[in-house]
């Protein structure tokens, strides 16, 4: 009876779990097509100046292209002709309107329409200041973003990267702070030795790097807002590749004490070390995935180098080799909720590309085409990655979204060396 | 031994029954919470921004949204001056139309899938699927619609395993927010099969 009883429940189960299924298998692929409209009764230039930055910001994204300048021309003095839009194939609309608020301040309001629906679907105000104007584009371009994708904007966060110029046949290092967009640079510090592997904290409100300014190297950490900084680890001997776990409390590095380059873990508190990997062969480059429970690094414990990870809740466990294909693949991190790795392949031609690994494939997918990029830095949303590219004599950042949009940074005076994509700010 | 007759039968009949009982629980739950296994060949995705371009559509629902087609018509000749409908005017000139259909097909599954047909087409008109991700991904949602067409609740019934996807499925839903034609389906068919009902994305 019992048995009946269970059959007749699952039965019923099953009855009221049938639902209609339907198939979705087509879709678009082409980018959203977004107007933007900027109104300003006060200053038109300034509006017009954040207009662009939103602009260039959601087009580095790969989701959207935008509509021209004749197509916006003909609908900004419209009111909401949604018809018009819909006719211009326009997807979504944006219109940001600047105010001058009191005490010099600037209000930036932005609102945005789904084309289709007809509908409002986001409305927002952002404050700043005159000198902000960047950061307030940056936001809003991040609100449309977030709104129309469903997925959290990445224009307000920050890069952080190494310079290394030479001025009189001296050579003098950089460590520099910009915008997404690689504007507003600032100088966090500067050397006239190597600064190496810079690196942020999950809060975006520190950094780590590898310093040779005593003469040896040393691990630094430093904080953003007010410059205060630390010596964590020196060993007299080279140190390399710092990064932060999750919490904040310990860095991962690559130590030489025996003469091999090998995995630690720096207790910042009390600077206690606990040595990771024990292996003649070389491990290096580690990083830390989303929960902090794994570390991945680069060994060369197969011959060349590939990825392994190790889980650090079972020490003993040997690690687990991650790349097959190719003989070289290096320089790892996790995207952001780990189902994937984003490193540096060498193919077939010799020729080093960034390449991205799903977490349940065991193939790459080469990401990018030159002869010499490295050192790829993912955005905290996972949707954009930064590294260096070498172009001529020219050494300079560039990025790639993987919805499928290329760009380059502007060159610099001097060779621009591992970018590194912060954390969220806020 | 005595073996009692009832006994080897009722023995026997609990055989059979725990045997289809754990068969059934088996095809019925294995996949529960699992991820998806991706068995295919290496291919190499090369990230090309894709030009925007008009795709011809191909689905197998009928077309009845003349409004369209002739306002479509009009874009190369761009003339501000032509009447235009109203968002709303579109709406209703579209359930007008869909009742016009619906009575030239009654019998219920030509009617059923004539909805179904009208769901795939709003629902793919509305997404963008992501590109650079794996092969074979499904993701599927669970949907609560009243009976104006809104969509009340939706969540994420069975993950692809990739954020993007997922993510681009639940937004493409959103901004679908309500199914227009609705207003002509019958309460009994929208109580039987559209009350609630899945959505999987599996291009």
């Amino acid at each position: 009876m019992k048995h009946t009883l269970t059959f007749f429940v699952l039965f019923l189960v099953n009855f009221a779990e049938a639902q209609l299924m339907i198939e979705i298998t087509q879709g678009s692929n082409n980018p959203f097509k977004l107007g933007i409209i900027a109104k300003s009764e006060s200053d038109k230039e300034q509006a017009a100046t954040i207009n662009y930055i939103i602009q260039q910001d959601l087009v580095r994204t790969g989701d959207f292209t935008i509509i021209n300048e004749a197509e916006s021309d003909a609908v900004k003095d419209a009111e909401l002709p949604f018809t018009l839009w819909k006719l211009m194939k326009i997807d979504f609309i944006a219109i940001t309107e600047l105010f001058k608020e009191e005490e010099s301040g600037l209000r930036l309001e932005y609102r945005v329409f789904d084309v289709s629906k007809g509908k409002l679907i986001r409305e927002s105000k952002i404050f700043g200041i005159p000198n902000q104007i960047r950061q307030l584009a940056h936001y809003a371009s991040d609100g449309i973003f977030e709104v129309i994708t469903g997925i959290r904007g990445i224009a307000a966060t920050k890069l952080l990267y190494v310079v290394e110029r030479t001025e009189n046949r001296e050579k003098f290092f950089q460590l520099m702070l910009a915008d997404s967009d690689g504007a507003n640079e600032q100088i966090l510090l500067e050397s006239d030795q190597p600064i190496i592997s810079p690196t942020w904290s999950r809060d975006s409100k520190w950094v780590a790097y590898v310093s040779f300014e005593s003469g040896e190297a040393a691990v630094y950490i430093q904080e953003i807002s007010s410059g205060k900084r630390e010596r964590v680890l020196e060993r007299g001997t080279q140190i390399s590749a710092p990064a932060f776990s999750p919490d904040g409390k310990y860095l991962s590095l690559t130590l030489y004490d025996d003469g091999n380059a090998e995995i630690y873990i720096l207790r910042l508190k009390d600077k206690a070390l606990t040595r990771i990997t024990n292996h003649f062969a070389i491990d290096t480059e580690s990083s830390w995935s989303s929960k902090g429970d794994k570390l991945l690094f680069t060994s060369s414990r197969a011959g060349g180098p590939q990825l392994y990870e190790l889980n650090l809740s079972k020490l003993r466990n040997n690690p687990e080799r991650l790349t097959f294909e190719g003989s070289y693949n290096a320089k790892g991190s996790y995207l952001p909720n780990d189902d994937g790795l984003i490193f540096v392949h060498r193919n077939d031609k010799g020729q080093f590309q960034i390449a991205l690994q799903y977490a349940n494939e065991r193939f790459l997918r080469p990401l990018t085409d030159a002869k010499l990029d490295e050192s790829p830095s993912v955005a905290p949303n996972g949707n954009m990655i930064v590294y260096a590219i070498t172009d001529g004599a020219d050494s300079l950042l560039a990025g790639f979204s993987l919805s499928g949009a290329k760009f380059r940074y502007p060159i610099k005076n001097g060779k621009v060396r591992e970018p590194a994509w912060s954390y969220y700010i806020r | 031994m005595i073996s009692n007759p009832a006994y080897l039968k009722s023995g026997v009949f609990s055989f059979f029954l725990h045997a289809f009982i754990f068969i059934y629980a088996y095809l019925n739950f294995s996949d529960f919470g699992t991820s998806q296994t991706l068995i295919h060949a290496p291919i190499n995705v090369s990230l090309v921004q894709e030009k925007t371009q008009a795709t011809p559509k191909t689905t197998s629902a009928p077309k009845p949204i003349v409004n369209n087609k002739v306002l479509e018509s009009r874009v190369s000749e761009f003339n501000l001056s032509v009447p235009v409908l109203s968002p709303m005017e579109m709406i209703y000139s579209d359930v007008e139309q869909v009742k016009e259909d619906v009575s030239q097909d009654s019998s219920k599954e030509l009617t059923t899938q004539y909805f179904v047909n009208k769901i795939i087409d709003t629902v793919e008109a509305a997404w963008r699927k992501p590109i650079n991700i794996q092969d074979g991904l499904s993701a599927q949602f669970l949907l609560k619609v009243n009976k104006t067409g809104k969509i009340i609740t939706y969540q994420l019934h069975k993950s692809s395993g990739n954020i993007r996807f997922d993510n681009s499925g639940l937004s493409a839903i959103k901004r679908v927010d309500k199914f227009t034609f609705f207003e002509s389906l019958t309460n009994e068919m929208y109580e039987s099969e559209f009350k609630v009902f899945i959505l999987n994305f599996n291009p």
